[in-house]
């Protein structure tokens, strides 16, 4: 089998209609399709990668079929433009928004018995389809949706790895002690008392087992796949790895830039000691 | 050049570690370094001096760092039927020179390299800091007489030697474990100087998401014009690609005819630019946007002043290694395997504190 390396440049406000409207069609009706896989991505511009995994002599055929398909959908759905401000900060310019572009980062031959390394990341693929789907896109829901996964990932972790919660309020104190000092921190830390009511009530949300059911199905799905993971050998070394490739998990789908990813820690943190829980 | 502070441990460390193999020589070439090398050696490494094991030399002649001209002298230098070359930085690791033995004992006409040049082994990713690490066969080093000393800077030299060795039938032989290549770790600066001192400015015309045309523009009134590829993304519309890894040894390249080389003069609002091989061309040059850029005369073409310290960085050092790469790849297209036209080496050295020159 192969994972076909497929771009789709669209401005990050177009990406939830480019999911609803183009992938999902396109994933339901192909027979070469075995399963798929979507990345976003910043490189040479805001890009959505999806991987198509099919048997090698599909390879070519599925390939036309995306282009055809993918320049179709481009040139019919009237998509915005993303405008072009010269000079940009690289070598090169960005490729041209709603185009289709191939082999941007390598395609993949696996063997049937690798497919299940997979797996996590076809599962994760279809929770972002709907949980991203229906909404436009932008940082912020980028980062609530982050923080809805790493909270759910913590709480389906805890019983496995019961230090992992102390670890993390731990943690929490420096950055609290550094807050005045650094640009990054001052952002954060103000940030944070912007957006800090709403991330109780997620908090409560997840942890609390009575308000459990009117959490998003998609989240429900998550916990359902944190807990598998994580209870899959049962102890505490093993369940501490997984914990951090679920994290890499999250932030490889999400392309969560550095300073995302400062901001999220530093959110989680506070809301663990905030919460003491 | 000036890495005594990487010398001082690794030099005394890969010693210690094939004290076991009697039939073995280290050659310590100070290449005009200005950081007390000398003073330590004597300080430190007399004992070993004095046994034989290491031999000391130094040159007074160069005034800058060229890796080729420097291996050349040291490998000349060499008294053994194996030279094994290891930069101030790297550790040889323990008993290497056992393990190279064997496999010179084992294989008859290899280099041992850590460069995949052919990309035979998809996983195999040593450091760069490692890759200009070599062990030839003295005989096989003075058939193709050395490094090519063109390559007066930093960069390509090592693949280029291995390259070379191949076309007259020498086998390149990855080292695979990785003991033997240890090293310390240090920043780029220590490697290569970037012309920043030079150069008057660097102006960009964007063509494609895979290709931009640059033009520098130095303070003596040359410059430099050619066309960047980025052979990543490049044809990135053909569906092909979705399956077909692309080939190409490096990400980034120069498009033919290579760099056009001129005078330009600046002339109240426009630039004339004195092309070596063609007409010359005009370019007005204008404000947008508090952006500095240059229009064709004939409005075909517009270039970005490039001010950003980052990018400028990025772009000279993908000038730098296109120098010593293209040398490389002429070599490796026009099949010369025997390069400097028999003058390589060349240099007067002191041995081991004396005050007779030797000339090698």
């Amino acid at each position: 089998m192969i994972w076909l390396s497929v771009s789709l440049f669209s401005h990050k406000n177009q990406w939830n209609k480019l999911l609803s409207r183009a992938v999902v069609p396109f994933a339901s009706k192909n027979a070469y399709l075995n399963g798929f896989t979507i990345e976003f991505n910043y490189l040479s511009g805001e890009n959505i990668r999806l991987s198509l995994l099919t048997d090698e002599e599909n390879a070519p055929e599925l390939a036309k079929l995306a282009d055809k398909y993918f320049n179709n959908y481009f040139l019919s759905a009237g998509l915005s433009e993303q405008e072009l401000k010269l000079p940009v900060n690289g070598i090169f310019i960005p490729f041209p928004s709603n185009t289709i572009q191939f082999g941007l980062y390598p395609p993949k031959k696996i063997t049937a018995d690798k497919l299940d390394n997979y797996s996590l990341s076809l599962h994760f693929s279809q929770i972002m389809l709907y949980a991203l789907k229906d909404d436009v896109i932008d940082d912020e829901i980028i980062l609530t949706f982050a923080f809805y996964l790493r909270m759910g990932l913590i709480k389906m972790a805890s019983p496995v790895y019961p230090q992992l919660v102390n670890d993390l309020k731990s943690r929490a104190i420096p950055l609290n002690a550094v807050s005045s000092k650094t640009a990054e921190s001052k952002i954060n830390t103000l940030k944070f008392e912007e957006v800090k009511e709403t991330l109780i009530e997620i908090t409560r949300d997840i942890f609390d087992v009575d308000r459990t059911p009117h959490l998003p199905v998609w989240f429900k799905q998550w916990m359902v796949i944190c807990k598998e993971n994580m209870n899959k050998y049962g102890d505490e070394v093993t369940a501490s790895s997984i914990y951090i490739k679920m994290l890499s998990l999250i932030d490889t789908h999400l392309a969560l830039s550095t300073k995302m990813d400062s901001m999220l820690t530093y959110f989680i943190d506070r809301i663990l000691l905030y919460e003491e829980l | 050049m000036n890495r005594l502070h990487q010398l001082r441990q690794t030099l005394p460390q890969n010693i210690k570690d094939n004290e076991g193999y009697d039939d073995l020589e280290f050659i310590v070439l100070n290449y005009n370094s200005h950081d007390d090398m000398e003073q330590w050696i004597k300080e430190n490494m007399s004992e070993h001096i004095l046994n034989g094991r290491l031999k000391y030399y130094k040159t007074t002649e160069p005034v800058s760092w060229s890796p080729s001209h420097a291996k050349n002298i040291a490998y000349k230098l060499a008294t053994g039927e194996i030279i094994c070359g290891k930069a101030a930085d790297n550790f040889t690791g323990k008993n290497f020179a056992h393990y190279v033995n064997e496999l010179f004992n084992k294989n008859t006409d290899i280099v041992l390299t850590p460069i995949d040049f052919h990309r035979s082994k998809p996983d195999y990713q040593p450091a760069n800091d490692v890759l200009g690490e070599v062990c030839i066969k003295k005989h096989d080093f003075l058939k193709i007489e050395g490094f090519d000393e063109r390559m007066d800077r930093y960069g390509f030299e090592d693949y280029d030697l291995i390259n070379r060795l191949e076309m007259i039938d020498v086998k390149r032989l990855l080292i695979e474990d990785f003991t033997y290549l240890q090293y310390i770790s240090h920043n780029n600066n220590e490697r290569y100087a970037l012309p920043t001192d030079d150069l008057r400015a660097i102006y960009i015309n964007y063509h494609s998401p895979s290709t931009s045309e640059a033009i520098f523009l130095y303070k003596d009134s040359r410059f430099e014009k050619g066309v960047l590829v980025d052979n990543f993304t490049k044809d990135a519309a053909n569906c092909v690609y979705a399956y077909t890894p692309r080939k190409y040894h490096f990400e980034y390249s120069l498009n033919e005819p290579g760099w056009q080389t001129g005078t330009w003069i600046n002339e109240n609002d426009h630039i004339k630019f004195s092309p070596d091989s063609s007409k010359k061309l005009i370019f007005i040059k204008q404000q947008k946007d508090g952006q500095t850029i240059l229009i064709d005369t004939d409005n075909s073409s517009i270039f970005y002043s490039i001010t950003d310290n980052k990018l400028i960085d990025t772009i000279l050092t993908f000038k730098h290694f296109i120098y010593t790469r293209s040398i490389m790849e002429a070599n490796l297209n026009g099949k010369n395997a025997v390069v400097n036209k028999g003058v390589f080496g060349k240099a007067t050295v002191y041995k081991n504190f004396q005050p007779q020159p030797i000339t090698v």
